[in-house]
């Protein structure tokens, strides 16, 4: 076991340096390191924040259902999923840092904020989600806090007061109370997050794939469908499949699975209705879709129904939930990374040309931004369609960010007292 | 929005009130607003294209950060002129392709390895070589060229001037170049005329033969649609559907080179409807000029008996190189001689018939005025039916280009004022004379010439001079010895039975060319035919090439010594170019990048130096090189006592320059005069043109005060050009030997590749005709190598081909090809376009060799001659010039 | 009356020469691979390649540059108003405080928006390095064309530098440099087809306000709700002639 989390850690702590070592030198060389150019300027950051954002939902939503909902199933791991939803948050805001050009500007969002940009209010509710989520994983961990410290890496246990049955007792309650108290506000926030993220792409009325009220809808129904699936795997890691927890498992599978049908109803709805009129943006990006990114198309559905199958006849079995974990995590991650080509590719100055024999929509090109190619292989300078496939850069710093995540999570469950010490 | 016909024709009426109202053009702006740390000077942009626009450079800091038109010209309709490669222009002086000081090669030739020197030693390398040579084959077997004198009289003079010194012989650009539209001389005895594009706004009808005037005239180019405002119709006939075309209210596609058959198919209805004005082809033309059957010579009226008291009184009065002819006068019913030097009419000749004619000799013989030859030539073979089935590119559509050419006729005859664009692209063709003859019938049977928006115009990159310039081109009473470019590079022609027969005083060095002195042009891109001049080079043939140039071209590559210029805003010149009427200076907005230097110093140092090894009078003589020999004595007095420094040098280059200009207005005679070297300084000036308001129409003297043709062409004196029209009038029918046994006597139509590809046994299995035409993101070979020019084009050479073809050959669009024929071949990429010609290729010519992988797209090509071309010989003006577009190539994708 | 600055683009006039594109390039100091201005030929991947089947082809030609739009999504969504609107109408970018976001990008529906993805030194560099000159600098190593000085509103705020800061988006001023001090923006004074007219749409006497009511206009993309202040006039001779039609912009 010992073994196994040295290992991980290491793995994962390279992953982090690699990931910052690349976030430098972007840093140093800009944005051309990315794959991204003028035709399509958000990628695989974007796609990750956004799919951090989803993930992050989950945990508060769970934890916050035990007092809001009373759901009691999901009391044993109230804490890991708090303390997920507080990581992932800060994973989600950590991704989009590479894709700012401008990093050391961005107190001007603080002192000068365009308030009819989602951006800042999208920025505030993530940090006050992150806020909220740190406040509760400490409101739920006190009571251990108090009894057992956070063991921190070189100062030793910290924290740790001499206390006696009755203050642990009077502790517990308070923090239950405030629990209680911040849950209401929590449960709401872990909405917002999904929804202001959602808003920044769907007010966008250039972008006919994101464009429209679904989108929101859609990101929430993939974060419930994420969050369970990472609060299951994150409690495994902390406590195991153990028996106590089946119930908790099971319900949070279903949980996920029902969220993941949703969003698969709403995203064919969606479809299904672009298809039905067959002309227009919102049609031709449809078709964008299934004629340009089927593979990544196929893996999100497949994934995603493949988790929800698995969920609904295997939520008993701690192989298979792990499976059904990964894959809708995979199934959306695609699904996220999905939002951004169809987006880009589908150029908004488009003016439709009819010819006796065809009728077609042309785009009109932009300048990429950059002289590619060589005298022997010259590249075109204006494009209407980027192929976009997230540079080595890009892919470190992000599986930097994710590293990071998991590392964060990884370090915390040795510090924090997660585990009941009575067990 | 919907646009139907009535919002169209709302349209119209609003865009009329709309001009009534709106300025729409750009004039000059304040320069003051700027800070005052950007000073704005105002130079000309003078490339090959010969728009000669304004241009207003910024300078900051000693470097010009921006460029923009100056849209100074007095006419506001001309503001602004200019175009992207004037502005982004800075990419070629600032580029990395510039050169910074002199060169001599120490590679293989062609390889590109040169060695930096100093100036003394790059002269002193020239000057011995030269001196080498010299003594081996004799001067003229030195031969010096260079490009469009009208962009710069001073520094292109320069290397003219040195070679009348030294007796080199000079190759003539313009017919190298095939900008000679040599139909010209024969039919109106000048090198060329052309309406200055303000007059487009005066035309109702303009016809433009394959001109592609939105890419090659592009400052003028608002001239079409504005006229298309004030109500004028704009039709393009062109085998493509050119940028041109699109703006045009017809596009009329026809087969590679058969616009004289169109042109004479036109004909057929102006004459078969009598649409003609007979008043003014009495007047102006040869066409009632009467023609023996027998020879088919127009008959003197000295071989005629009743007729030679006449003839002595008249030719006492006659220059020598006019001719009498005769008519047939109505009037009284007698023969007449219609003088020649005079087209005041007091006579009614008759157009047609029949007569019989009793000369001296007492013979008999029969006779018909060159009119009825026409009307019989063009009644047999020129109806609308056949004239659709020689231009129509499609069976299917024959009937439909029956009517449309009764249609178009009508239309040309009974709109005026009308004007013919013949492009050069169209006339550099093995017969473009035939098609230029032919158009030329089309405005002069109309009456189309002589009057504001009327005539036929070719518009070619660069071409005559407008005034006198031996004051400075020729050394004293040194003549020049011109020499055609085409004989060097055609030696089978030149040795050939047809050239002998024909031939009479075309000249050609003993010792043929052994040394190559050029500036202004890289000839190795634009003109190395069939690899000749890359042949020429390999073998040694050539013993020494010299270029200058402002930067590493490919022809500098091929060079032994390549010698740093300046470009245009780097020094003083003067530029008059023949389509803008407007004298204009180039100015130093900067000082020379580097050791660059003005090439008038250039030419002189080689002087100087060669003067050196040559010894005699020569050592006497280049003092005289600069116009005042002071400023040339004051650098010497400065080498001598060690104070030379290169800013001095440049001084002297720009008082020198100065001075010249001075004395080439002073000696340039009417056109200039009253127009000093101050009123150039302070902006454009309209040159004298004879019309009223200066404007500048064709022919004005003649049509309105009855003088004779041709006027001047300089630098040619009058004598050389008249014989081309001996009769003083407008030449339809020509009558030497040449054009009897070529059965050309008269306009008529011949295809392409019959009389030169396909009489090469190995060229018939090639079915494509392979047109060159000019970029819009060049001039010729400048700016091939400008960065921004270079991504407007996605940094590739393309062939464009219809998508037919390309499907025919398994080619795909944006694919790498290979154009080829037996005699070379050019890499580039496929490019579909519906509006081609399924039997053509095209390529935008001027890609440096770089760019083509090491091909050239002028490896396909031969230096057809056409024996016509060799009877006379004025250089420039009637001599072989170059059929660009006469090549039969097949197209193949590239593999691997 | 305050000013409002817009610009009249005649299609019917415009011989797609692209000058305005390079004029504006030069005069604005943008690096290789960047136009703030493109002129591209409507339904076709080459410009100056006709539209259609033959022989029923057409060519019109369309230059984009910036709408300068009355409710643009640029200033709408920018983060920090980095983005904003002048006074004047005229839509700038501080690159002092853009934060490199790229959401105005994603938000503008013409694609003019254009962003410095590295030092445009290193642009330079590589652009002539990859489109194969031997050296991969301007000859004079000093050597960068454009306006040369900074420019700011009178707030204070940097709108023009000619050399440009990574990491920072850019677009078409309106040549803010110049129209600041009563000169034509470069594309206008540099359009050989005497195409352009730009002036001010609050005066009723000014060039623009008379064409706009006398003349048939239309704006790009006007169901994005952009109002753009960039208006074409119809190349009406060509529609009424060719079997090629064009999408109701055009
Ligand atoms: N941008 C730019 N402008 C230039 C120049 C340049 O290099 N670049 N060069 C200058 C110089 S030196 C010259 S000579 C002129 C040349 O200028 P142009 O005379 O305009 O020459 P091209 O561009 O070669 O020709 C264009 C048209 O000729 C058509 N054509 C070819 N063959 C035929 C034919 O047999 N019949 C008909 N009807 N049409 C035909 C082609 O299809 C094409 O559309 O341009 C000058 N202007
Ligand atoms: N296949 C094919 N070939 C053609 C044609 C065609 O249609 N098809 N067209 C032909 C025609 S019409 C023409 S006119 C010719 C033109 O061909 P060229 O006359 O060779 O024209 P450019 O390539 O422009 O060469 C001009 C050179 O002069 C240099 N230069 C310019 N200004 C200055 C100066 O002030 N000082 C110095 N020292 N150098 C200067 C430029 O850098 C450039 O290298 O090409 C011909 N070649
Ligand atoms: S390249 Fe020719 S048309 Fe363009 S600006 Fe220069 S002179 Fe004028
Ligand atoms: S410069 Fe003028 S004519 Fe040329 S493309 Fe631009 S708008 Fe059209
Ligand atoms: S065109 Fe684009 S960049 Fe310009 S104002 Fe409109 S939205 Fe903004
Ligand atoms: S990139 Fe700059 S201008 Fe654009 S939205 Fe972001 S901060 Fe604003
Ligand atoms: S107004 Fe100025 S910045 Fe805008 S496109 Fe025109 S030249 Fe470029
Ligand atoms: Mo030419």
């Amino acid at each position: 076991m010992e073994k196994k989390y040295k290992f991980a850690t290491r793995i994962l702590s390279i992953m982090v340096i690699a990931g910052l070592v690349a976030w430098i030198y972007q840093l140093q060389k800009g944005l051309i390191l990315t794959n991204m150019r003028n035709p399509f300027t958000w990628g695989l950051y974007i796609a990750t924040w956004a799919f951090f954002v989803g993930t992050a939902a989950g945990g508060l939503v769970v934890s916050s259902a035990i007092y809001v909902f009373g759901a009691k199933e999901f009391k044993p791991i109230a804490k890991v999923a708090s303390l997920t939803a507080f990581v992932c948050v800060i994973g989600a805001m950590l991704s989009i840092l590479p894709d700012i050009g401008r990093p050391e500007r961005l107190y001007y969002m603080i002192i000068s904020p365009n308030l009819d940009s989602m951006l800042p209010w999208d920025v505030l509710v993530l940090v006050l989600y992150a806020l909220v989520s740190g406040i509760y994983t400490y409101i739920l961990l006190k009571p251990d806090i108090a009894s057992r410290g956070i063991k921190l890496p070189l100062l030793g246990t910290v924290l740790k007061r001499e206390v006696s049955k009755e203050e642990i007792e009077n502790i517990r309650e308070k923090s239950e109370i405030q629990a209680k108290r911040l849950a209401p506000i929590a449960l709401p926030l872990a909405i917002m997050i999904h929804t202001v993220t959602a808003w920044v792409l769907a007010t966008q009325f250039s972008r006919a794939w994101w464009y429209g009220g679904l989108l929101a809808p859609t990101f929430i129904a993939a974060a419930l469908a994420t969050g369970p699936a990472v609060v299951i795997i994150a409690s495994m890691i902390v406590y195991g499949y153990k028996n106590e927890l089946l119930a908790t498992f099971s319900l949070l599978a279903k949980f996920s699975a029902i969220s993941a049908v949703i969003l698969l109803f709403m995203y064919y709805n969606d479809f299904l209705v672009r298809f039905w009129w067959r002309s227009g943006r919102e049609f031709e990006v449809l078709k964008l879709v299934f004629s340009r990114y089927p593979l990544i198309h196929a893996i999100e559905i497949i994934f995603i129904l493949a988790s929800v199958i698995i969920f609904a006849t295997r939520s008993k079995s701690r192989n298979w939930l792990i499976a059904g974990s990964i894959s809708v995590l995979v199934g959306v991650f695609a699904h996220r990374f999905l939002l951004i080509p169809p987006a880009y590719n589908q150029i908004p100055l488009e003016i439709p040309v009819a010819t006796s024999t065809e009728a077609l929509t042309w785009f009109y090109p932009i300048a990429i931004g950059q002289i590619r190619g060589s005298l022997l292989n010259p590249q075109d300078v204006f494009t209407s369609f980027w192929n976009y496939v997230p540079s080595i850069v890009e892919i470190t710093i992000t599986t930097g960010v994710i590293a990071f995540v998991c590392l964060a999570y990884m370090l915390s469950i040795r510090a924090l007292p997660l585990i009941e010490e009575t067990r | 929005m919907k646009v139907n016909r009535r919002s169209f024709l709302k349209y119209c009426a609003v865009s009329a009130a709309a001009l009534a109202t709106s300025r729409y053009f750009q004039l000059a702006q304040t320069k003051e607003i700027l800070p005052e740390t950007i000073e704005i000077v105002r130079s000309t942009c003078s490339p090959n294209c010969t728009g000669a626009c304004g241009f207003h450079a910024m300078v900051y800091k000693g470097k010009i950060s921006a460029l923009i038109q100056s849209a100074d010209y007095p006419e506001e309709e001309y503001n602004p002129r200019g175009c992207l490669r004037g502005q982004s222009f800075l990419n070629l002086i600032y580029g990395p392709d510039r050169l910074k000081r002199p060169l001599i090669r120490i590679g293989k030739r062609g390889e590109g390895k040169f060695k930096a020197v100093s100036w003394e030693e790059a002269f002193n390398y020239v000057a011995d070589r030269l001196a080498e040579i010299i003594k081996k084959y004799g001067s003229e077997s030195v031969a010096t060229s260079i490009q469009v004198p009208g962009t710069g009289y001073v520094h292109k003079g320069a290397l003219v001037r040195l070679s009348s010194i030294f007796g080199f012989s000079v190759l003539h650009a313009y017919t190298m170049n095939g900008d000679l539209p040599i139909f010209w001389p024969m039919t109106f005895g000048v090198q060329t005329e052309e309406l200055e594009p303000l007059e487009w706004l005066n035309s109702r009808y303009t016809a433009i033969f394959g001109s592609n005037i939105l890419y090659t005239r592009l400052p003028d180019a608002k001239f079409l649609t504005l006229s298309q405002e004030r109500g004028g119709k704009i039709i393009v006939i062109d085998p493509n559907y050119s940028a041109t075309a699109s703006k045009a209210d017809e596009w009329i596609q026809i087969d590679p080179a058969t616009d004289a058959a169109f042109a004479l198919g036109i004909v057929h209805v102006i004459l078969n409807e009598k649409l003609y004005n007979e008043d003014f082809i009495k007047t102006y033309t040869d066409l009632p000029l009467l023609i023996r059957l027998d020879n088919q010579k127009k008959i003197k009226a000295e071989e005629v008996k009743d007729l030679s008291t006449a003839v002595a009184s008249l030719k006492a009065n006659i220059p020598e190189y006019r001719e009498l002819y005769v008519v047939y006068d109505k009037g009284s019913g007698k023969l007449h001689i219609p003088n020649p030097e005079n087209l005041e009419r007091n006579f009614d000749p008759v157009l047609e018939g029949e007569f019989e004619i009793e000369l001296l000799t007492g013979e008999k013989v029969k006779v018909k005025p060159a009119f009825q030859l026409l009307k019989e030539v063009i009644e047999k073979d020129y109806s609308p039916d056949k004239v659709a089935r020689i231009v129509c590119p499609n069976e299917k559509r024959t009937n439909e280009y029956v009517e449309t050419i009764n249609r178009i006729a009508h239309e040309m005859a009974t709109i005026k004022p009308l004007h013919i664009v013949y492009g050069a692209s169209n006339y550099q063709w093995f017969h473009g004379d035939l098609k230029g003859r032919a158009l030329s019938l089309i405005v002069v049977l109309t009456g189309n010439i002589g009057k504001p928006g009327a005539g036929i115009s070719t518009y070619a990159g660069q071409y005559r001079i407008r005034w006198p310039l031996a004051s400075w081109w020729n050394f004293g009473d040194k003549k020049n010895k011109w020499v055609t470019y085409l004989l060097w590079l055609n030696e089978d022609f030149r040795n050939s039975e047809e050239f002998k027969k024909y031939n009479k005083e075309t000249p050609y060095p003993e010792n043929d060319i052994k040394a190559l002195i050029f500036g202004w042009h890289n000839p190795f891109d634009q003109h190395n035919m069939a690899n000749k001049l890359i042949e020429k080079a390999t073998n040694g043939d050539l013993e020494l090439i010299v270029a200058t140039d402002f930067q590493m071209t490919t022809s500098c590559l091929w060079s032994d010594v390549v010698l740093p210029g300046v470009s245009w805003y780097e020094k003083y010149e003067l530029t008059v170019t023949p389509v803008h009427p407007y004298a204009q200076l180039q100015k130093p907005a900067i000082e020379p990048l580097f050791e660059c230097m003005p090439e008038i110093w250039i030419f002189k140092e080689i002087a100087r130096n060669l003067a050196d090894r040559l010894g005699g009078e020569f050592k006497e003589e280049v003092k005289n090189f600069y116009p005042n020999p002071e400023v040339f004595k004051q650098e010497e007095e400065a080498r001598a006592n060690n104070t030379w420094a290169i800013k001095l040098a440049r001084e002297k280059a720009n008082q020198a320059s100065l001075d010249t200009i001075r004395l080439i207005l002073e000696r340039g005679g009417k056109i200039v005069k009253g127009i000093t070297l101050d009123d150039l300084m302070k902006g454009p000036v309209r040159l004298n043109l004879p019309a009223p308001g200066k404007r500048q129409l064709m022919f004005w003297e003649q049509i309105e005060l009855k003088k004779p043709f041709p006027p001047v062409s300089y630098p040619a004196p009058l004598p050389k050009t008249a014989r081309f029209v001996k009769s003083g009038r407008i030449e339809f029918y020509k009558d030497e030997d040449v054009f009897i046994d070529y059965g050309e006597t008269l306009p008529v139509h011949k295809d392409p590749f019959v009389d030169t590809e396909n009489k090469m046994e190995a060229s018939k299995k090639y079915e494509f005709a392979f047109i060159t035409k000019n970029s819009l993101y060049r001039v010729h070979s400048t700016h091939s190598n400008n960065l921004t020019m270079l991504e407007l084009q996605d940094f590739k050479a393309k062939v464009w081909a219809n998508p037919e073809t390309l499907s025919e050959k398994g080619i795909k669009d944006g694919e790498l090809v290979e154009v080829f024929n037996d005699r070379g071949k050019l890499y580039a990429y496929a490019v579909s376009d519906p509006g081609l010609h399924p039997k053509i290729l095209i390529f935008e010519q001027g890609w440096w060799s770089r760019y083509l992988r090491g091909t050239s797209y002028n490896t396909p090509l031969y230096p057809w001659i056409k024996s016509n071309q060799v009877i006379y010989f004025v250089p420039g003006i009637w001599e072989p010039t170059t059929a660009w577009n006469e090549v039969a190539v097949d197209i193949r994708k590239v593999r691997g | 009356m305050k000013k409002r600055y817009g610009m009249i683009i005649d299609l019917n006039r415009c011989i797609g020469c692209r000058s305005c594109a390079v004029v504006c390039k030069m005069h604005n100091s943008i690096p290789p691979g960047t136009w703030w201005q493109r002129v591209e030929t409507i339904g076709s991947n080459e410009h100056m390649v006709p539209t259609g089947d033959y022989p029923d082809i057409s060519m019109v030609f369309l230059p984009v540059l910036c709408m300068h739009c009355e409710d643009a999504p640029c200033v709408k969504v920018c983060p920090v108003g980095a983005t904003w609107q002048r006074e004047d109408g005229v839509v700038l970018v501080d690159y002092e405080r853009c934060v490199g976001c790229r959401y105005c990008m994603t938000a503008c529906p013409y694609g003019v928006r254009q962003f410095n993805w590295q030092d445009s030194e290193e642009s330079f560099e590589e652009a002539f390095e990859n489109s194969g000159f031997k050296e991969q600098w301007f000859k004079d190593k000093t050597y960068r064309y454009g306006y040369p000085h900074d420019h700011r509103t009178r707030d204070g705020r940097m709108v023009y530098t000619p050399k440009r800061p990574k990491g920072v988006v850019e677009k078409c001023t309106f040549c803010v440099q110049y129209i600041d001090r009563g000169l034509q923006p470069a594309c206008v004074r540099g359009c050989p087809g005497n195409a352009r007219i730009f002036g001010d749409l609050n005066d009723p006497n000014s060039e623009i306000s008379r064409v706009l009511k006398e003349r048939n206009v239309f704006r790009l993309a006007e169901d994005m709700g952009t109002h753009p202040k960039v208006f074409y006039i119809l190349p009406i001779r060509k529609e009424s002639r060719g079997v090629v039609k064009y999408g109701k912009e055009i």
